[in-house]
């Protein structure tokens, strides 16, 4: 999906930004390429509006680099770049008709009155909103009025389109169903995709390439699968899906195999390489990776007490404790061939060759090692 | 400044922008105040009679009275007193009582202090009543040349409260010379800086004397109308600043005003703190004019007016009034009584604005009485040229 | 069994027309106002009508305490209806009635109070044609003040509300505070300010701008009060916070992220305010235009105060019929007159900058 070929679109050089002494982007090295749909994620307050706010030229970086198309914008004005920015709340003009507002951008840039008439209604056609062309935003639904911020934005055809928490203001239903028009709409256009957001299962769904974002660092930049299965660091991995972390120490490295004892003193093997005996590291484990109630596989495998089932439709999600009194979960089908275990059940947790992925580090929250969403926001 | 900002509230006549505020409330509905005010006829004398206890309300011009005569009468009399500070304006008053009175109405006021010509028109209407000459002995005080006027013969229904002159006030930083006459008025170096007093019969009457017409002899609005076309081009033309009543004070103290048509009293207080402000009766002559007060129809306080105005034309009381407010009293031997007083009442005695010189009271003229179809040629005429 | 149901439906058919009483009260209660307020009735007959109209008062209020809850239901509009109706019958419509009858109507002698009714329509021909020039002047000053306090207040506003920053409820109240003052204390301090000796003036002199400030007819004779120049300035400076206001208060409604989707779009700062911000403040000037010259139209304190008799404005002129000159009729005609030009102005120029659309 990469533009590998030509010059990326954007291209953020050692971007700082500082307000007073608090620094909300710090040292942001980032490359998006021609047609990518692209989320940064992170927790709020992590710098990833504040990066886009820069790449649309709201905001200038303290320092570093920001290149449009291989060319220095880091001072050119708003209206000066071929970005675009959709805004959270949509800011669509109230005063103005939904052909009004998409037309202003082509307007603005004094295009003649037969080309904007056609490539408004176009773009219209696009969001499927032809109809309300004459409508005041105040008459449409929230999907609709952000369909029009979409086509007011991309009528400009911008170089890159950015977004900005885009789905935030809807509720869950139509936020699915957007989420795949926007794709298809990004598909349908094929332009670069920008978009900000703190969900990362709006992150997983989209995006074909992901910067998770942390007190103003770049954490990692990769692609869903890479981001879920094998995350740089422990915040990725507790940012990210749900996950089991799991303390321990290295006990030996052997070529691409690393054996850990955990805290719980089960030991595990895992592959992983680059770490030393001795060194404090996380296993983690994906909840659905893991298999309950089966025999134990050497090396693969920690047991312990059943203290809650949860039903959760599709699935039953099973709490355990470890002897150190570690929680983990674990995810399976709910109508699985499995025996599911009952509350107060002694159970062996066993995983396959490729259910775990070593971390350096310790699990920063300390009590739990079941990791979401939830609890990373709580703690933030 | 502040002294003459306080000043304001001294004068005899507040300006009319105040009471025109007030009479912004007079725009309620005329039948709703008389379907309302049906119930309580007979006003504050009401009720009084012959057995009552004996009240008197008086309605005078503000700062019109020292501060001891109203205590010194109820303790001399023994009559409770009600001296109000509510006559702002002869024709706003009118207006103001006109509903009442022409609906044969009491109104609260027994006693109230018009300008001559005003009370000629209460007097009229019959909404006068005639006074009980027999119970004022000091009336005999009256001076002469004040007696017996041409609406008033024999002063049966009237006496005089105070007399004054209008005449020519000019401040001599901003005219920069002295000024003699009305032709002053005119002169195109005080373009714009020429005061003229809302009173009709003052600012028409000098403007009269200085083209030769007596304002006293004039019985119609034909003889006038020379003044009238005197006044409109002045105004036309720009030499009139502001029309004014009482408010000129301030303008003439600051030099505003270069020059104005003025009151004489007013005059006296404001040249005590600024020596630049003077008077003159021009060479042409000056209007004299007098307050009088009349007692007001419907009001059962026959023996508390008569009493009152008996004890005010006492001239030792006359002299306690004329030392305070500095116009001119009309009565017999004040003059006397000043002296006497000493101090700075004995210094009025000398003014010759209290006591004008044998000289310039033969230049005095006191506006003719009109018929009323006349009168209100005359008021029409002006108020079109005040702009108003 | 039968006769029950028979008397309940019977019961219940007058209760169903509980909205027609609530509505018929309510007319007869605002019709017996203007009556009385008006004058139709006087006397005893006033006396007994509002008799008549506090027992119909007490008549649906009981109706409505011992009616079931529908019937309560039905009245409550007309009971909430009611204090407005009857206070617009008493303070409007009464009023405005009797303000017509009175600019039809006829004195017989000079001093006579009642005018009688007599279709006398002189009274508007005089109202327009020898006052027309204080007609003319009193709208042209409106008008010019009004241009004014925008051209003043839409910066300020526009500063405040988007500048201001933490500073904004200081600067709001800075914009406010001299109002507090009375009217009159406002207007006569700056008599003090204008006079001939006084700091302005000096300073004009001390510049000697005096030439200029004369060509421009701002200054007359070397002075500024009692000029057309200072009414318009008095009338600026009363009504500039009836301007600020609303215009403020439509500027802070604006969502500052449309200038940001403004520039984001390819605009410039001017066009951006040209086409966001300024169609945005359009129901704030609206406002600000109307509170303004409305009220500017019928003053007369600054011309009494600031004026000359070259500057007299129609509310002065009513104030003198009225008040000074006892000339009821015509100032009724005057005030009416005054009434139908605003009225008719303000249509019109709704018409051209109609908020309706706007949100």
């Amino acid at each position: 999906m990469q533009g590998g070929a030509g010059v990326p679109v954007i291209t953020l050089e050692n971007i700082r930004k500082q307000y007073g002494t608090f620094v909300a982007v710090d040292g942001a090295n980032l490359s998006i390429g021609q047609g990518e749909f692209f989320a940064m994620l992170g927790p709020s307050g992590c710098g990833k509006t504040t990066t886009l706010k820069m790449i649309a030229g709201f905001e200038q970086p303290t320092e570093g680099r920001i290149l449009l198309e291989g060319v220095d914008v880091s001072t050119v004005p708003p209206y000066k770049r071929n970005v675009n920015t959709v805004f959270q709340q949509y800011a669509l003009f109230p005063h103005m008709t939904v052909f009004d507002n998409v037309a202003f951008g082509p307007r603005s840039k004094k295009l003649d009155s037969s080309t904007i008439k056609s490539r408004v209604m176009e773009m219209l056609e696009v969001v499927r909103l032809a109809d309300f062309a004459q409508r005041r935003p105040a008459q449409l639904s929230g999907g609709q009025q952000q369909r029009v911020a979409l086509a007011r934005a991309l009528v400009n055809y911008p170089s890159a389109l950015l977004l900005d928490e885009p789905l935030a203001a809807l509720d869950l239903k139509l936020r699915e169903a957007m989420q795949l028009e926007l794709k298809r709409i990004q598909r349908e256009v094929g332009i670069t995709f920008v978009f900000v957001t703190h969900d990362q299962g709006e992150a997983l769904t989209m995006s074909d390439r992901i910067a998770v974002m942390n007190e103003g660092h770049i954490e990692m930049v990769g692609t869903p699968e890479d981001i879920y299965d094998r995350p740089s660091s422990v915040f990725v991995a507790s940012f990210i899906g749900s996950a089991n972390l799991l303390p321990g120490v290295v006990e030996s490295v052997s070529g691409s195999s690393v054996t850990v004892r955990l805290s719980c003193g089960a030991v595990v093997d895992s592959s992983g390489s680059d770490f030393a005996t001795g060194e404090s590291v996380t296993v983690m484990i994906r909840p659905e990776r893991i298999t309950p109630g089966g025999e134990a596989i050497a090396g693969r495998s920690i047991s312990g007490e059943i203290t809650d089932l949860v039903f959760q439709g599709p699935s039953v999600r099973l709490i355990a404790r470890l002897a150190d009194g570690t929680e983990v979960g674990a995810v399976v089908g709910s109508h699985t061939n499995l025996t599911i275990p009952r509350p107060g059940d002694r159970v062996t947790m066993s995983w396959d060759a490729q259910g775990s992925f070593v971390l350096k580090g310790h699990p920063e929250m300390a009590g739990s090692t079941t990791s979401n969403l939830d609890h990373v926001e709580a703690n933030l | 400044m502040s002294n003459h900002a306080q000043r304001r509230n001294y004068s005899r006549r507040e300006f009319f922008i105040r009471s025109g505020l007030a009479g912004a409330g007079a725009l309620s509905l005329p039948a709703l105040i008389a379907a309302c005010g049906g119930g309580s006829d007979g006003g504050s004398g009401g009720g009084g009679g012959g057995g009552g206890a004996k009240t008197l309300y008086f309605e005078n011009w503000p700062a019109y009275i020292d501060g001891a005569t109203e205590a010194d009468f109820e303790a001399a009399t023994g009559i409770a007193m009600t001296y109000k500070e509510g006559y702002n304006d002869n024709n706003e008053y009118f207006a103001k009582v006109q509903t009442r009175l022409s609906s044969d109405k009491a109104i609260e006021a027994d006693m109230l202090a018009p300008t001559f010509w005003m009370a000629s028109r209460y007097i009229n209407l019959g909404w006068a009543q005639k006074l009980d000459k027999a119970k004022i002995p000091n009336a005999k005080n009256l001076r002469s040349d004040l007696r017996d006027p041409g609406f008033d013969p024999g002063n049966l229904y009237s006496m005089p409260w105070q007399t004054g002159t209008a005449g020519v006030a000019y401040n001599i930083d901003a005219t920069g010379r002295e000024l003699t006459s009305v032709a002053d008025l005119f002169d195109p170096a005080f373009k714009g800086k020429i005061g003229m007093l809302t009173e009709m019969r003052d600012t028409i009457g000098l403007i009269l004397l200085s083209e030769g017409v007596d304002p006293s002899s004039i019985s119609t609005f034909d003889e006038a109308a020379v003044a009238f076309e005197k006044l409109e081009k002045a105004k036309a033309d720009g030499q009139i600043r502001q029309f004014t009543g009482n408010d000129y004070m301030d303008d003439l103290d600051t030099g505003n005003f270069a020059a104005c048509v003025a009151w004489s009293g007013d005059v006296v207080q404001l040249s005590r703190d600024n020596p630049s402000v003077r008077y003159i009766i021009p060479e042409e002559g000056a209007t004299s004019w007098y307050d009088t007060m009349i007692w007001m129809k419907g009001s059962k306080q026959s023996d508390s007016v008569a009493e009152w105005i008996n004890y005010v034309y006492d001239p030792a009381n006359a002299a306690k009034i004329a030392a305070e407010v500095g116009y001119i009293s009309p009565v017999e031997g004040v003059r006397d009584e000043l002296v006497k007083m000493g101090g700075d009442a004995a210094m009025m005695a000398e003014s010759t604005i209290l006591f004008p010189t044998e000289d310039e009271k033969k230049r005095l003229r006191t506006f003719a009485s009109l018929s009323e179809e006349e009168e209100a040629k005359f008021d029409e005429a002006f108020a079109k040229i005040t702009g108003a | 069994m039968n006769l029950v149901v028979d008397r309940r439906t019977r019961l219940a058919k007058f209760f169903d027309r509980a909205d027609f009483v609530g509505l018929g009260t309510m007319l007869l209660l605002a019709l017996g106002i203007v009556a009385v307020g008006a004058g139709w009735v006087n006397g005893d007959a006033a006396r007994l009508v509002v008799i008549a109209l506090g027992a119909v008062l007490v008549g649906i209020i009981a109706m409505a305490v011992m009616g079931n809850g529908e019937v309560r239901r039905k009245l409550a509009p007309y009971g909430l209806l009611k204090p407005g109706i009857l206070w617009l019958a008493l303070f409007f419509l009464a009023p405005v009635w009797s303000l017509f009858v009175m600019s039809l109507s006829a004195k017989e002698s000079r001093f006579d109070f009642w005018p009688d009714f007599s279709w006398h329509w002189d009274n508007y021909r005089t109202a327009l044609t020898e006052f027309r020039p204080q007609f003319v002047r009193s709208f042209s000053y409106a008008g010019i003040a009004t241009l004014l306090t925008l051209i003043i207040g839409f910066p300020l506003a526009y500063v405040i509300a988007f500048r201001g920053g933490r500073y904004k409820t200081i600067l709001l109240g800075l914009v406010v505070v001299p109002f507090f003052t009375s009217y009159l204390i406002r207007t006569l301090a700056w008599q003090n300010l204008l006079a001939d000796s006084g700091p302005i003036v000096s300073i004009i002199d001390d510049l000697r701008l005096t030439g200029l400030f004369e060509s421009l007819n701002i200054m007359e004779n070397g002075k500024l009060m009692n000029t057309p120049a200072a009414v318009i300035g008095g009338l600026t400076y009363n009504f500039l916070p009836f301007m600020v206001l609303p215009i403020y208060v439509s500027m802070e409604k604006i969502d500052v992220r449309l200038l940001d989707a403004a520039h984001d779009l390819y605009s410039t700062g001017r066009r951006a305010f040209r086409k966001v911000v300024l169609p945005l403040t359009f129901p704030g000037i609206f406002a600000g235009t109307l509170l303004t010259f409305i009220p500017a139209a019928g003053d007369f304190i600054n011309a009494a105060l600031l004026g000359s008799p070259n500057t007299t404005m129609i509310g002065n002129s009513i104030q003198d019929q009225f008040i000074r000159q006892n000339n009821w009729p015509v100032a009724g005609a005057m005030s009416l007159v005054l009434m139908a030009i605003i009225t008719v102005a303000v249509m019109i120029y709704t018409k051209f900058l109609g908020t309706e659309d706007l949100v």
